[in-house]
């Protein structure tokens, strides 16, 4: 599928745990669905300039969900926990 | 932090206050600190999100509300306290600047205790009454003592029961008048003679010749208050059924309404309203005498041993005494209610509409408590007296203004005359709020010193003794000086005691204080709210 940079990397996933992992230098982000680990790691050296070192990736199924009578479900996510090079940071993360 | 204030018009000041901006950054911080635990961040668990993901959660205005709500009235206060401002309501705050990394201002208008005017009250002359106990007096009052000690002595069975003598009856309620009772039980103690009695006509008048075991059957007659047919009354007339039971006022009823009710009925033979037409209706009684009762007076010998006395002569002195000291009371409380008059009359001041509020809002509650200790329901009180909440609400209105209004004259003269109550007297308040709650004297002592309270106690005492002290001044002015004996009951023991039990009464309806919630000494120190202070 042909993505984007900016179409694979949707938005970085902020919380009590990624805020921790930050400090070592990983960060997570919610991906594109179909965006393989090469192209993660693309968008993410590309977009902040680092670079990476390993990306782990994992798929978020949607939940089944119910407006009234009709069912349905929430969109499907996929999460990349992304590991920099030695020493490097995205900046501008910490105050995300 | 800058302060300064304005003095307006209706005994309010502005306040206005500049804090620099690091009290507002570190007013931020604790806001912060107080909100995280509170707001839930999705992801973080709650506690646990960083200021920065806080404020994207919550925006930042919602944080400097946050600040902004305890760090104005915090500043208020400290405000309030530097320029010893004797505030007697809320404040109400505007013009509020609250940024991050600017200074703090805001403004403030409160109320203040207004200072009263309190005229030319050294020229007050009002004549204290002369005091006598007539002869007659004495002898009523022994003939009351004595009747208080009689006796009911059973009399025999073929002794037929003369006006003036008592009986337990059963009385019953016929068919056959033009309106019929229900009523069918047993009455204690019915004078026989002519003194009707309060429900059943003719029963006190048929009782008179009548042995135990008799029965009689009578007439009693009811005025009613004729109304219109279309009007909803009691109107209950005779032949029909209803449940057993019920009291006289409650009348059976069948047929077509005859505009004329029981519920309205009165023994006599007045009109029961002067515009409204009345009727006599008639209604069967019998009656069984169950016991019959002579009364029994003690004599000379028996009421002397009864009442401690020696004789008569020391008797009648000791109630001329007695009388006297009554008398001597409630003429110094009519003194002094003059003195409280003439006093409203000559002084002036103005009132801030919240302390008439504040004081027409603690004497309703007064009001509502006394009626449920009475156990009338406030909707019951209003229909049997025809009143409304707003004529009781205006008149409370009223009460406040002249309570509020004499209070303040009473202080400018204690601060004019320079009276202030002794320490003496206000531990003797302490002590009786103490010994009502059954607890330690020093503890009861921090207990009210630390809600404030001890403040309302000593200017209480201070405008009782003002008060004292202008109410014997304009007597003495008139010539007629209040003897010693009224000022200072037989009962009180130490020089404080008198002004410290009209104060403790009023603590005990709250009177004491204007400021914010109301609560009594009893309160105050953990008693249940309304149980008061006095046994």
């Amino acid at each position: 599928m042909n993505l984007t940079l900016h179409d694979i990397i949707i938005k970085p996933l902020v919380t009590e745990k990624t805020s921790a992992d930050m400090e070592k230098g990983t960060y997570t982000f919610e991906v594109h669905p179909l965006a393989t680990k090469a192209q993660i790691k693309e968008a993410v050296e590309t977009i902040f300039k680092v670079s990476v070192d390993e990306v782990r990736t994992s798929n978020l199924p949607g939940k089944p969900r119910r407006m009234g009578y009709f069912p349905g479900r929430t969109p499907r996510r996929k999460k990349a926990v992304v590991k920099l090079g030695p020493g490097q940071r995205i900046k501008g993360f910490e105050g995300v | 932090m800058n302060v300064s204030k304005q003095e307006m018009p209706g005994s309010l000041v502005e306040i206005a206050v500049e804090e620099t901006p690091e009290f507002v950054s570190e007013a931020l911080d604790k806001a912060y600190r107080r909100l995280v635990k509170r707001v839930d961040v999705p992801g973080w668990r709650r506690g646990k999100a960083p200021r920065h993901i806080l404020e994207r959660h919550v925006g930042k205005r919602a944080l400097c509300e946050e600040a902004e709500r305890y760090a104005v009235p915090e500043l208020y206060e400290r405000a309030r306290q530097e320029l010893c401002l004797d505030v007697v309501g809320e404040p109400e705050f505007k013009d509020i600047t609250f940024e991050p990394g600017e200074p703090l201002r805001f403004k403030a208008l409160v109320p203040v205790r207004p200072k009263a005017q309190p005229g030319d009250y050294k020229s007050l002359a009002i004549p204290f009454p002369e005091i006598s106990v007539s002869r007659d007096e004495v002898e009523e009052g022994i003939k009351r003592t004595r009747e208080s000690l009689a006796h009911l002595d059973i009399l025999p069975a073929d002794r037929p029961l003369k006006e003036g003598e008592y009986a337990r009856v059963h009385v019953k309620g016929l068919e056959g008048g033009e309106v019929s009772v229900e009523l069918d039980r047993d009455f204690e103690l019915v004078k026989a003679g002519s003194e009707e009695h309060p429900l059943i006509p003719g029963l006190a008048a048929t009782l008179v010749g009548m042995k135990k075991g008799e029965s009689r059957e009578f007439t009693g007659k009811y005025v009613v208050r004729a109304t219109k047919p279309e009007e909803k009354t009691g109107v209950q007339p005779a032949g029909g059924g209803t449940g057993p039971g019920k009291e006289p006022g409650a009348a059976k009823s069948e047929g077509k309404p005859q505009g004329a009710g029981l519920e309205n009925a009165e023994c006599s033979g007045e009109a029961v309203t002067p515009e409204g037409e009345t009727r006599t209706v008639e209604a069967r009684f019998q009656v069984v005498v169950l016991e019959a009762y002579s009364k029994h007076m003690p004599t000379d010998e028996e009421f002397l041993r009864e009442v401690g006395k020696p004789s008569m002569e020391e008797m009648e002195k000791d109630m001329e005494s007695f009388i006297k000291s009554q008398k001597l009371e409630r003429a110094w409380r009519a003194h002094t209610e003059k003195v409280e008059d003439a006093l409203l009359e000559k002084g002036s001041v103005e009132i801030p509409d919240v302390m008439i509020e504040n004081r027409t809002r603690t004497l309703l509650d007064d009001f509502l408590r006394d009626l449920e200790k009475m156990g009338v329901k406030p909707e019951d009180y209003l229909r049997r007296t025809g009143l409304t909440w707003e004529t009781i609400v205006s008149d409370l209105k009223e009460r406040a203004k002249r309570q509020i209004k004499l209070e303040l004259i009473l202080d400018a003269i204690a601060e004019n005359e320079g009276i202030q109550a002794g320490e003496d007297q206000v531990n003797a308040v302490v002590s009786g709020i103490a010994k009502d709650a059954g607890r330690d004297e020093d503890t009861v002592k921090a207990t009210l010193e630390m809600r404030g309270v001890m403040d309302g106690i000593k200017r209480e005492l201070t405008r009782s003794k003002t008060l004292r002290k202008i109410a014997l001044e304009a007597a003495e002015r008139a010539g007629k000086p209040v003897p010693e004996v009224a000022v200072k009951p037989e009962a009180v023991e130490d020089k404080g005691a008198g002004e410290a039990g009209e104060v403790q009464g009023r603590l005990e309806t709250g009177h004491a204080e204007e400021q914010g919630p109301l609560q009594t000494a009893g309160e105050q120190i953990g008693q249940e709210p309304g149980q008061g202070v006095k046994s």
